[in-house]
């Protein structure tokens, strides 16, 4: 009891950190940039069993603000099974910078790889099936390739139209990657690039190598490598990106597990990036990811069984008096006042009260100034699922991709 | 390793500013999680000096008038105020811990003016033929007796709720005071928990609400 209530006010004190560190963080200097510059840009989408969606992502990617001479569509079929070769054979009779290829079924990393051996541009963009663009994404991302240095621009990723609690909890997740996405670009330590519609340099590719394909998360690999060998990711939160979120809760398990496996995976292989040598990434944004993982995992586990064993003792009280529940029922104005008192006779609620707030005000200036269509109600009910199930979901999604991880279990995309 | 592509640079000032507006919002909760406490305090203070006022007037009363007064009114309304003022002093316990001096001199307060209640509402049942029942809780907040309390309570709590005409006060076997030591005495009052229903002592040990409620007039 005692331990947890420690580890609970050492959680809220490194949660203050992270809030003023992010906050400092973000009024960081603007990032060097290169107007109107227009390189060709191959997009390469990777794609297994995609009939469904492949037309529609397609004519997304077509529809981007640029010269269309400037833009190059590579589709990479990796060994499909149903009519994805068919559509896309389609889709490249009908536009002329799409272009087709079919290989063996190898995973999303040798898919990439194969698209990159086959592409022009100088820069290379992966895109998801899932997934769409607003039209000027590409346009607000070149910029920021104005510093040499500079081998990925992220854009900002967004759940499309969530409905239902699972969707809207990775809604607020997304809104909130958004924040701190910007956060991490600006002290150079994004140690993650989302699969959508990440842009990278070629020559990035040329001289360390594609896509490792053994990875299960080959986005967090390539952005761990760029890190590890001191270029610089950028973030372009002008460039909205629209995902289909998981529906079902067993297709977000899975997703989460490759994802939290991955991560796993990475951060070992790529532990020395921890420490002091590689700035605040090494020193503060990985351990602070560490840190709030195993806090979140104990404190939800903790509250979990606290959850179950108190309401079995209610069970087992109510039993006393044969769960009358009509007659036990008697409001008054002084049980509700008591109510409120005891709320407010924690410390925890105050805190409670200030990240609530801040975070309500962080996702409306977030979907200000990203033009979303979403109101301020919507926000509020996926924010109520958010605090509801995210802890406990996180922390079930964390423990099944480690009993993985342990048990060496192979994880597929 | 480092390819030398960029300088990385930790910026010490941000970090020590980030550890000091930390620092100023953890305790800044912390000062307002205390002064909401000494508010609920400072609140039972008085709602216990309010109410031990108005027994007092009452008690004035009956012994001015002739005839008895036979209103409930005031003595509902201050029951009501009391079960509030009960269960605001368990929380401070909860929070400051059993033996804190401030909730045990609370509680001693808490613990006479309850007694108090108790004489007025026997007096009313006595002269006017009021419909009450008066059950005194003892109870014990020794670890071990945790359990068995809350489950006599919660029965007690729902007999409460269920009847209007029951009254029930509570006391705290380890507080200190005379008064309590002459119930002991007077009730043969050991172990985690005693009920006394009308003045009789319910021997058996209540498991179900029915075991009481059969007493019940």
């Amino acid at each position: 009891m005692e331990i947890i209530k420690i580890l609970v006010s050492l959680s809220i004190y490194i949660g203050f950190f992270a809030f003023a560190f992010y906050l400092l963080s973000f009024i960081g200097k603007k990032p060097k940039i290169m107007k109107n510059w227009t390189p060709l840009v191959s997009i390469i989408i990777p794609v297994y069993n995609e009939e469904e969606c492949l037309k529609k992502t397609v004519e997304s990617v077509l529809s981007l603000d640029y010269p269309k001479n400037k833009l190059e569509v590579l589709i990479i079929n990796d060994g499909s099974k149903d009519d994805t070769e068919k559509i896309g054979k389609k889709l490249e009779r009908e536009f002329s910078n799409v272009k087709f290829f079919s290989k063996k079924n190898g995973g999303k990393g040798s898919a990439l790889n194969f698209g990159i051996n086959r592409s022009n541009g100088e820069i290379i963009v992966g895109f998801d099936a899932d997934s769409f663009v607003r039209r000027d994404a590409l346009k607000n991302m070149l910029p920021y390739f104005g510093d040499q240095k500079v081998m990925c621009v992220t854009p900002a990723m967004k759940v499309y139209h969530p409905k239902g609690i699972l969707q809207r909890v990775q809604a607020i997740e997304y809104d909130l990657g958004i924040f701190l996405r910007r956060v991490f670009a600006n002290i150079d330590s994004i140690h993650v690039t989302p699969g959508p519609f990440s842009a990278y340099r070629r020559e990035f590719f040329e001289k360390h190598g594609g896509y490792d394909e053994h990875n299960i998360t080959e986005d967090m690999e390539i952005a761990m490598r760029i890190q590890s060998l001191n270029y610089k990711i950028k973030n372009s939160p002008s460039s909205v990106i629209y995902t289909i979120a998981p529906t079902k809760f067993l297709a977000l398990t899975k997703q989460r597990r490759r994802w939290y496996y991955g991560m796993i995976y990475n951060l070992r292989k790529y532990k020395y990036i921890f420490g002091k040598k590689y700035g605040e990434l090494g020193l503060i944004i990985l351990p602070l990811a560490i840190f709030s993982i195993l806090s979140v995992m104990t404190i939800s586990i903790y509250y979990f069984f606290k959850v179950i064993s108190d309401n079995l003792h209610s069970l087992n009280l109510y039993s006393l008096i044969g769960f009358d529940f009509v007659n036990n029922f008697n409001f008054k104005l002084s049980s509700f006042l008591m109510e409120i008192y005891k709320l407010f006779s924690e410390e925890i609620i105050f805190f409670g009260i200030f990240f609530f707030i801040f975070s309500i005000c962080l996702l409306l200036s977030i979907n200000r100034l990203l033009n979303s269509e979403e109101n301020f109600i919507s926000i509020l009910i996926s924010y109520f699922f958010f605090i509801l199930f995210y802890g406990i979901l996180f922390t079930f999604w964390w423990i099944i991709s480690i009993v993985y991880f342990i048990r060496g279990k192979n994880v597929e995309w | 390793m480092l390819n030398g592509k960029m300088k990385r640079e930790i910026n010490w000032t941000k970090i020590l500013l980030a550890f000091l507006i930390a620092s100023f919002l953890f305790f800044f909760g912390l000062f307002l999680g205390y002064l909401s406490n000494q508010i609920i305090e400072k609140n039972s203070n008085q709602i216990l000096e309010e109410t031990k006022n108005k027994l007092f007037s009452l008690e004035s009363l009956s012994l001015l008038q002739e005839d008895y007064p036979c209103n409930s009114y005031m003595l509902d309304i201050t029951s009501e105020k009391l079960s509030f003022i009960g269960e605001l002093i368990t929380l401070l316990e909860k929070k400051k811990g059993v033996n804190d001096r401030e909730v045990l001199d609370l509680k001693k307060v808490y613990t006479l003016i309850e007694v108090r209640h108790f004489m007025l509402i026997n007096d009313l049942k006595k002269n006017c033929q009021a419909n009450y029942s008066t059950i005194l809780f003892f109870y014990s907040n020794k670890e071990e007796c945790k359990e068995d309390v809350t489950k006599k309570s919660f029965i007690l709590t729902f007999l409460r709720n269920k009847y209007d005409f029951v009254r029930i006060y509570s006391f705290d076997l380890n507080l200190d005071s005379e008064i309590l030591s002459f119930f002991k005495q007077v009730y043969n009052l050991d172990g985690c928990y005693g009920i006394i229903l009308d003045g009789k002592k319910i021997e058996q040990d209540i498991q179900k609400y029915e075991e009481i409620e059969k007493y019940l007039n």
